[in-house]
């Protein structure tokens, strides 16, 4: 009996001491410099949301955040990255909706999957949008999908095969099923502005973000959201244009979603101290305005906000872009 | 906006002195092997967006033309190209320090970069509207037959061995190929190795193929151990830094050809200095009166790959600044810097904000005169590096080249790229092989690839060797292309007859 009392005693110490132990982890998280892995390059308005947010998070955390850019393998790098990383709360990685789904890519033989990590928010949201060249006759959604439904060699540039670009497109096949697919992707990196002022192509599909540096030689046409953007209210949503034409049902989405994430199995409570200084510093009116005057769609996401807005991204993923991608 | 208003605006003292940090920030990133301009720009960026727009922009461009002449010191003095634009640079200059003509040969690059930079800044402020036009018409098609032209210029850069050139030429291509496809998203040559998805960096194969295998080549013999580069290197470090009226004469028309070569290529998107050093290096040698001095210490040679490379900057931002493409991925950089502070690329740019953007183009240009002073005044000083003995510059040059092949993308496998390209490096040089074609390669073999892929997919229904034949651009580039290989031949067939 009295052993059985001594090792319960033992026993109840040390499960005592663990918890004492993780309860000071936590209470001292952080005690040194964090590491935050970019899937961009520097310089980029992925690296400059990064770079412009971090200061106020900083001020929150109550310690310096070292910003690593790391863009090699279409950003499976820095996934693989964090898939491996330690869950200590002084690695954190950045991720990107749609981008990741590329896991779904069979030839690449990925076997991580977006719940294989542990998500802090998402901080910036770029609405896709249709843009063609300055001058170009076709220059609202009425007279482009004429075109299209009235013309074979329509070329719309969009970046790469499953990109958010290419997407947006996709999702508009889905929405108007009469429409063929015109969209070329052009397998570049960068919106394809030489290509759509050089008369090469027709239109093509980017970002709101994009819009600023694309000055006044290009002309926007509609954008892929349900809301008009606040970064450029004047440009009529594809949606309410399709209403007023006639049809029904027409609800496209679509954009590059920007988050930061870290490993999976990282303590709750490291975990609840992250998040709330990225949401805090998210939230800082002044890193609001940061944010406005360089263009990027400020979009704080977090908790179950977020995991539902990646849950519908990973559904409509599977159900109608991985067939048309042959995946 | 007056031109007395933009004077003063650049002569503030603020833009002075970021013009001048720009400078020696960007001419100490660019000498460095690994570390380049571009990852200062990168870096300052969101630093500047709390300054004042002229200072700021001025600074990152500094940083940017710096950069590339910063690369032609280490190119030239060690035989390692700080950045690739320098890579066209190394084999001739490092050729000339050997031959204890090092100092004027930095004397020749710093004149000549400036000289470069200079032109095309002008270029920039008076016709970059009617300029940026000529981008617009290199689709696809016209810029995969620039990428082969581009590559006939390896049969000019092996002279004497067009075989074994095209065998590293052929090398460089086969290396580019790795990384995932861009067409069908299929893994090529990367044994289930993600780091390779993105292909390999450019910079680890350069500091590898140039620099580390120098280092081998230096660490061969015990008894060299405390020789220096140059063995009387200081009695001729005092010698003349800058050439002579005669032979300033005698670079200019190679001067002249450059900056324009170089302007055009930093017009065209995608083709940055690398690519324009080595084209200016190509047709200086086919029009030289001393063609078989090339490759083994020629001045000329310098001089047109130094203003070839920073006549790209001012070219680069031509496309930029009215039409919002960028010329050479440096470009693609500073217009998030131009963007931050609300100067949008397009016709009201020059209209709306002229009283903005010709200080900054201006204080860009001027830049560069200041660029030509620091250099020319630094040069005597850094020069001196070839007099330091080599059990102590070899340890050197390994560790800052082991830094930035690691600072790349921050993989330490990129260190053990260096390091295998070092040792191919190092086996070339004893079989006589030049290592420039490979690098070659791998900056066009990308450009090729995506622009014939693109051009197959706009040529639609038309049958593609019909679709090229239609274009007036992609016939000249043919026809170039065609007179590149016949050259090299007729030449090489001389070679072989003396």
């Amino acid at each position: 009996m009295r052993k059985i009392v001594a090792l319960l005693f033992a026993l109840s110490l040390t499960l005592a001491s663990e918890s004492t132990k993780t309860s000071s982890a936590a209470d001292t998280y952080p005690n040194r410099p964090i590491t935050l892995t970019v899937l961009s390059a520097a310089g980029g308005s992925y690296d400059l949301g990064i770079r412009l947010l971090l200061p106020y998070v900083e001020k929150e955390l109550g310690t310096s955040i070292n910003v690593v850019n790391n863009d090699a393998g279409n950003g499976w790098v820095n996934w693989l990255g964090c898939y491996k990383a330690k869950p200590d709360g002084y690695n954190l990685y950045t991720t990107n909706f749609p981008a990741f789904f590329s896991c779904y890519d069979p030839e690449m033989n990925h076997t991580q999957r977006w719940d294989d990590f542990a998500y802090i928010c998402n901080f910036c949201t770029d609405a896709n949008i249709l843009v063609t060249r300055k001058g170009h006759e076709i220059n609202t959604v009425k007279k482009f999908l004429d075109y299209c439904l009235n013309n074979d060699d329509v070329v719309i540039a969009v970046t790469v095969t499953g990109g958010d670009d290419h997407i947006a497109y996709l999702k508009v096949l889905d929405a108007i099923p009469e429409l063929a697919d015109h969209t070329t992707p052009m397998h570049a990196n960068s919106p394809l502005t030489q290509e759509l002022l050089g008369g090469f192509v027709d239109f093509m599909i980017c970002n709101v973000g994009n819009l600023t540096s694309l000055g006044d030689n290009i002309e926007p046409i509609c954008v892929f959201s349900d809301r008009r953007d606040a970064l450029a209210p004047d440009i009529p949503t594809f949606n309410e244009e399709c209403v007023a034409l006639g049809y029904k049902d027409v609800n496209v989405n679509s954009a590059t979603n920007r988050g930061l994430i870290m490993p999976k199995n990282i303590p709750d409570d490291i975990q609840k101290k992250i998040v709330d200084a990225f949401v805090k510093g998210m939230n800082d009116p002044q890193c609001k305005q940061d944010f406005r005057n360089n263009h990027l769609g400020w979009n704080c996401l977090s908790g179950d906000e977020y995991i539902e807005l990646i849950k519908r991204e990973d559904a409509f993923y599977q159900a109608t872009i991985m067939p048309l991608l042959g995946w | 906006m007056t031109i007395a208003n933009t004077i003063l605006a650049i002569f503030q003292i603020q833009v002075l002195l970021y013009t001048l940090l720009g400078i020696v920030l960007g001419m100490i990133l660019g000498a460095l092997p690994g570390f380049t301009g571009s990852m200062g720009i990168a870096l300052l960026i969101p630093i500047t967006y709390t300054m004042e727009p002229v200072a700021a922009l001025v600074m990152l461009m500094a940083i940017y033309t710096a950069g590339i002449y910063g690369g032609s010191i280490s190119a030239i003095l060690l035989h390692t190209p700080g950045a690739p634009s320098s890579a066209a640079t190394a084999d001739d200059g490092y050729a000339l320090t050997v031959q204890g003509r090092g100092l004027q040969a930095l004397g020749v690059s710093t004149v000549c970069s400036s000289i470069g930079g200079f032109m095309s800044g002008i270029a920039l402020i008076f016709i970059a509207p009617w300029l940026a036009k000529i981008c617009l018409i290199f689709g696809p098609a016209e810029k995969f037959m620039v990428a082969v032209f581009g590559l006939t210029i390896i049969g000019s850069l092996c002279s004497g061995g067009v075989v074994k050139g095209l065998l590293a030429g052929t090398l460089g291509l086969a290396i580019s190929c790795i990384g995932v496809d861009a067409q069908t998203g299929y893994p090529r040559f990367m044994y289930g190795n993600d780091y390779l998805a993105s292909g390999l960096a450019t910079i680890p194969v350069l500091i590898g193929l140039f620099s580390i295998s120098q280092i081998f080549l230096m660490s061969e013999t015990h008894t060299g151990s405390n020789k220096a580069i140059v063995d009387t290197a200081l009695s001729k470090l005092h010698g003349r830094l800058l050439p002579t009226a005669k032979e300033l004469g005698k670079l200019l028309i190679p001067t002249i050809r450059s900056t324009i070569i170089g302007i055009a290529v930093g017009i065209m998107p995608g083709a940055g200095g690398d690519i324009a050093s080595f084209l200016a290096v190509n047709v200086g040698k086919q029009s030289s009166k001393h063609p078989d001095e090339y490759g083994k210490g020629s001045m000329e040679a310098v001089a047109c790959s130094e203003t070839a490379n920073n006549a790209v900057s001012g070219g680069a931002m031509i496309p930029l600044l009215t039409l919002s493409i960028p010329g050479a991925p440096t470009a693609a950089l500073l217009l998030g810097g131009f963007t931050m502070h609300g100067l949008i690329p397009g016709s009201e740019l020059f209209t709306k904000h002229a009283d903005i953007i010709y200080p900054i183009l201006s204080g860009f240009t001027f830049s560069n005169v200041l660029m030509c002073v620091i250099g020319l005044l630094a040069a005597r000083y850094i020069a001196r590096v070839v007099s330091i003995p080599m059990s102590i510059l070899a340890p050197v040059i390994t560790v800052m080249a082991t830094l930035g092949c690691y600072s790349v993308n921050l993989s330490f496998l990129d260190v053990w790229a260096m390091v295998i390209f070092g040792l191919l490096g190092y086996l070339m040089v004893k079989h006589k092989m030049v290592t420039s074609p490979i690098v070659l390669a791998i900056i066009l073999g990308p450009i090729a690839e995506q622009s014939l892929l693109q051009s197959i997919t706009l040529s639609r229904s038309t049958f593609i060797l019909l679709y090229y034949l239609s274009r007036p651009i992609v016939l000249v580039m043919v026809a170039l292309s065609v007179f590149s290989i016949v050259w090299t031949v007729i030449r090489e067939k001389k070679v072989k007859k003396a």
